[in-house]
């Protein structure tokens, strides 16, 4: 393969690990009203919890617990538990909070759990990180396209956790979580309760972050506490607010154009001393991007559509009634 | 953001008894691998998580693969047994970018000569291979012991073979049949550009034979082992700031092993045999939570000192991951002294700043420092567990945290309370303040009135964003206000990134030692004018507020715009004091954090979590509220860093307000405000 096409499949797959992202901020921050700030937490305890169960046990130079070997489906289920469990214990006490106090200790939390990735040795190797993690199928396919296969795989899991998504946007459950976002107050006295509903959700998040950080693991082939820094929710932000906040189309598209974005520049050949100088206009290139989406397109490239609903009406005459349906 | 690349090795060729070379490729066949230019090295992260520095000896042309050569090591740190050992073919390795801290001067017409010694010879072949491929005029001098331990010995004969002047000199390791450099290097054309890379002693003769040529001289280190003695390492004196001693440290100790001894009775340290700080855990002594300056990272412990090198340069710095005691309380002090250390040993002031919780970001600026020429040593330091922490240290360094942490939050605080939204670009407005007032330093003006010039560009800047940035968006909401806020930081950030570099900085300032009171050390005079200007800051910021006009407007307006409009404020102006005052502190803290730690580039990400706590364990907004919080967060993180190990800094501050607003969810200032938790 070229480096171009070869650089496309990279970005390709960094995007769809990134739409896997959005659409998770987006079920609660878009369709919720959560404004999370952590969410890079599932993201990575996700993303340790599939290394720590499928790598081999420690070497002798290495110090993780676990290392069962096992298959790359268990870990990823697992994953997504874990995720799901780190929502569920950082949920409770958070979501009591409002607005900003939410949004600061959620990133107070990823922060300590970063930490705690990075200082427990005995825990994942610390700073070291895990080396060597091999993504399913990797002796199956020529190593020449298996870059390829990999963003099949990665593919066809957004496929998946798309079409989750959207069902369950148009579920109730999602009805829901507009309801309170839009009105709080009014979501209640229809019988929906906002303490229940934000923690289901907040949950999912957290699972689907879980399985993203598979994605990652599988992508990267290594595991290191400094890959879920905070830039990551934050740029996860970004890509949403590109694309759109609280529209599915626009998380999809929001997670690949915000890696083009941010990866253009990176495949141009400098010295290396420029190198750090073009990392760093990356950096500016995003900022600015990012400042005039809000300003002239608050709603992203793809704004949030308002759903209408068509109204249940008393039985109307047959031709009137078609054409409710025409305009629905 | 250090970028790490997977590639395989492809092939391991043994050119002598102890050289091997490494082939590594893109995991995937056919990929290209980032440019690099002769001269330039390659951080090798070995599977233990050691990390070395190898440099490419591949033709630069070349973008399917890097070559890199070792040679093992046994006296050494266990970075080259590793590769021999642990590296087989197949495997992979993660590796950073190639950077080039020994590039070949742009393409003038002068010669180039290339001068390697053993294992030297790794970056002098790839900029042979370059010149000759660009037909430039270049001569290589390769001096080895024999021709076993000759590696790349049919490479040099290939390029003698195209008519480069190629010389290979075998020594056997007998002074009398060493080559006389003095007549090679006199022979030299006055233009000729020199470059060298080998032992020590190959290189300090060469620098000493080649004293005249200035600029035109070029130097690559390639020890691992900066803890050995080297050739030409002298005694020096440490000063040390907190005590006020001087220690004399003989030539063949480290500053530490000495100092500790001198210093601390319940040091039982125990400087393990030379035992791998490549991952360095590097101890800051101090807890200075708002400085973002502490190193102590991760592998426990280690610690540093502060060297002068009477009329010389100099410098020492830290670290061992092994030792796993915590230095005594005299100690951390003492290694404060290291930030005032003039720019030529800021290296060490460096590593002391090391990002707290970014080990890796810290490893890699120690690598560039490494191949600066500076004089190491690696220090070791252990402290009994029982050696308790003295309040006095807790009362001096939760002062200093306190201060620059009140006065990094009031502006953040204003801003929140009068715009309604979370400014994440202040924590860049620190970064900017801190580089404006380093640009002018180095310009030439006094620290002190670069900080001030700083300020007011800080505040200036301010002003421009709220009118043409922020003021624009304010009607879309918070979340757009939040969000343009990550975009401007984003921006900031990276321009300050792309004109400053990414490695660690120090203002010029001469040493200065503490003061005492009643025989103990205090605090330095630099210490000392950082706190009282916060006070001042803080006091100033309330009298601003309550008594003058412009103060009233403000609160007017940020209490309730529509109201204070109708009263005859105007809303804009008083956004702008507000923007101008926030933005001006911010940067004047940047500045007083450079002055107690360094500057790096990540500062502004460290300090504006810090000011998140603060501003939420103080109640969203509330300016007072923050004047507290700043207090009590930062002595509750010098107390807690008895207890608990100092590389949970960040984290200690995030648990504290986590539980404070488990229990009182508006913040501090709901002790006194009868719990007005804002709504939105």
């Amino acid at each position: 393969m070229s480096g171009l096409a070869l650089f496309l499949v990279s970005i390709l797959s960094l995007g769809a690990i990134y739409a896997v992202l959005c659409l998770a901020l987006n079920l609660e921050s878009g369709v919720g009203g959560l404004w999370d700030l952590g969410i890079v937490s599932f993201f990575g305890v996700g993303a340790y919890t599939y290394a720590l169960l499928t790598a081999p046990p420690a070497a002798d130079y290495q110090a993780y617990i676990l290392g069962f070997d096992l298959p790359v489906w268990v870990g990823a289920i697992a994953a997504m538990l874990a995720g799901a469990l780190c929502a569920l214990l950082i949920g409770p006490p958070t979501l009591r909070l409002k607005r900003e106090y939410f949004l600061i200790t959620t990133l107070a939390f990823a922060e300590v759990i970063r930490q705690l990735l990075t200082n427990e040795n005995w825990l994942s190797n610390g700073v070291g990180g895990i080396y060597g993690l091999r993504p399913p199928f990797r002796d199956v396919f020529d190593p020449a396209t298996y870059g390829v296969v990999m963003l099949g795989m990665l593919l066809a899991g957004l496929a998946v956790v798309f079409l989750i998504s959207r069902h369950l946007i148009a579920a109730p459950f999602g009805r829901a979580l507009k309801a309170i976002r839009e009105n709080e107050p009014l979501a209640i006295t229809a019988g929906i309760a906002p303490k229940r509903q934000n923690l289901m959700v907040y949950v999912l998040a957290g699972s689907m972050s879980g399985l993203a950080g598979v994605f990652y693991i599988w992508f990267n082939t290594i595991v290191t506490p400094g890959q879920f820094t905070s830039d990551v929710t934050f740029f996860v932000w970004t890509a949403l607010i590109i694309g759109g906040l609280g529209s599915l189309r626009g998380a999809l598209v929001g997670g690949f154009v915000f890696v083009i974005l941010h990866d253009m520049l990176r495949f141009i050949p400098v010295s290396g001393e420029a190198a750090s100088t073009v990392s760093s206009l990356r950096t500016v290139l995003i900022g600015m991007v990012l400042i005039a989406i809000l300003r002239w397109r608050p709603n992203g490239i793809f704004p949030e559509r308002p759903v209408k609903f068509p109204p249940t009406a008393p039985p109307v005459p047959a031709g009137a009634k078609a054409m409710v349906s025409d305009n629905a | 953001m250090s970028e790490v690349f997977q590639l395989k090795v492809r092939a391991i060729a043994e050119l002598t008894p102890r050289i091997r070379s490494f082939e590594l490729v893109p995991p995937v066949r056919g990929a290209k691998l980032p440019a690099f230019t002769a001269g330039a090295h390659l951080t090798v992260h070995l599977p233990s998580g050691l990390e070395r520095q190898y440099s490419l000896c591949n033709d630069p042309a070349e973008r399917h693969r890097y070559s890199i050569a070792v040679q093992r090591e046994t006296t050494g740190r266990g970075g080259s047994d590793e590769m021999f050992r642990a590296v087989h073919v197949g495997d992979t390795l993660a590796v950073g970018a190639p950077r080039n801290l020994f590039p070949l001067h742009d393409g003038e017409d002068a010669e180039a000569v290339l001068i390697a010694g053993g294992i030297g010879v790794t970056p002098i072949l790839a900029m042979a291979r370059h010149l000759s491929a660009a037909g430039r005029r270049f001569s290589v001098l390769y001096l080895t012991r024999d021709a076993e331990e000759t590696a790349f010995g049919e490479e040099f004969a290939a390029l003698a073979a195209a008519g480069a002047p190629v010389t290979v000199h075998h020594d056997g390791g007998e002074v009398a049949r060493a080559f006389n450099l003095a007549a090679f290097l006199g022979a030299l054309s006055e233009t000729a550009h020199v470059y060298c890379c080998g032992p020590a002693g190959l290189m300090k003769a060469v620098a000493t034979l080649g004293e005249g040529r200035g600029e035109r001289m070029h130097f690559e280190h390639f020890s691992n082992d900066e803890a050995a003695p080297r050739s030409g390492d002298q005694p020096f004196v440490v000063m040390l700031a907190r005590s006020g001693r001087d220690i004399e440290i003989p030539a063949d100790r480290t500053i530490l092993a000495t100092s500790s001894r001198q210093a601390s009775t319940s040091t039982t340290a125990a400087p393990k045999a030379p035992a791998a700080p490549a991952s360095p855990g590097c101890s800051r002594a101090s807890p200075t939570i708002a400085t973002g300056c502490s190193c102590r990272t991760r592998r426990r412990t280690a610690s540093c000192s502060a060297a002068r090198v009477p009329g010389a340069r100099g410098s020492c710095s830290t670290f061992d991951q092994r030792s796993n005691g915590r230095l005594g309380p005299r100690h951390r002090r003492d290694c404060r002294a290291l930030r005032h250390l003039p720019v030529q040993s800021a290296c060490a002031a460096h590593l002391l700043a090391g990002e707290i919780d970014q080990p890796e970001k810290f490893a890699e600026k120690f690598d560039h420092i490494k191949y600066r020429r500076y004089s190491f040593d690696v220090i070791w330091s252990a402290r009994d567990k029982s050696d308790p922490e003295s309040t006095v240290d807790i009362l001096i360094f939760g002062t200093i945290s306190a201060s620059i942490l009140l006065l990094s939050s009031i502006g953040f605080s204003m801003v929140l309370k009068t715009e309604g939204f979370i400014n994440v670009a202040h924590g860049q407005a620190l970064l900017l303040g801190a580089y404006g007032a380093l640009f002018l330093n180095q310009v030439g003006l006094p620290l002190w009135l670069a900080a001030i010039l700083a300020a007011l560009g800080c505040g200036v800047t301010g002003v421009v964003l709220n009118r043409f940035l922020f003021r624009p968006v304010k009607a879309q909401g918070i979340l757009v206000l939040l969000f343009t806020s990550v975009g401007v930081a984003y921006v900031i950030y990276g321009v300050v990134g792309a004109l400053a570099g990414k490695r660690m900085l120090a203002y010029d300032l001469p040493p200065m030692r503490a003061w005492k009171i009643a025989g103990q050390p205090f605090m330095t005079p630099y210490e000392m004018a950082i706190v009282a200007l916060a006070i001042a800051s803080a006091l100033g910021v309330h009298v601003f507020l309550t008594y003058t006009w412009a103060g009233k407007s403000i609160r007017a307006v940020a209490d309730n715009e529509d109201l204070a409009r109708a009263r005859g404020f105007n809303p804009g102006r008083s956004s702008d004091i507000v923007w101008f005052i926030a933005t001006a502190l911010a940067g004047l803290a940047g500045v007083f954090l450079g002055i107690v730690g360094s500057l790096h580039t990540q500062m502004g990400w460290q300090q504006i979590i810090m000011i998140l706590a603060v501003t939420v364990l103080g109640g969203l907004g509330s300016i007072y509220g923050v004047m507290l919080a700043s207090v009590v967060l930062a002595f509750g993180i010098e107390i807690g860093l008895t207890v608990v190990s100092s590389n949970y800094r960040t984290g200690l501050a995030f648990a504290l307000i986590i539980v404070v607003l488990l229990v009182r969810p508006g913040g501090l200032q709901s002790l006194w405000g009868g719990g007005q938790v804002r709504s939105h």
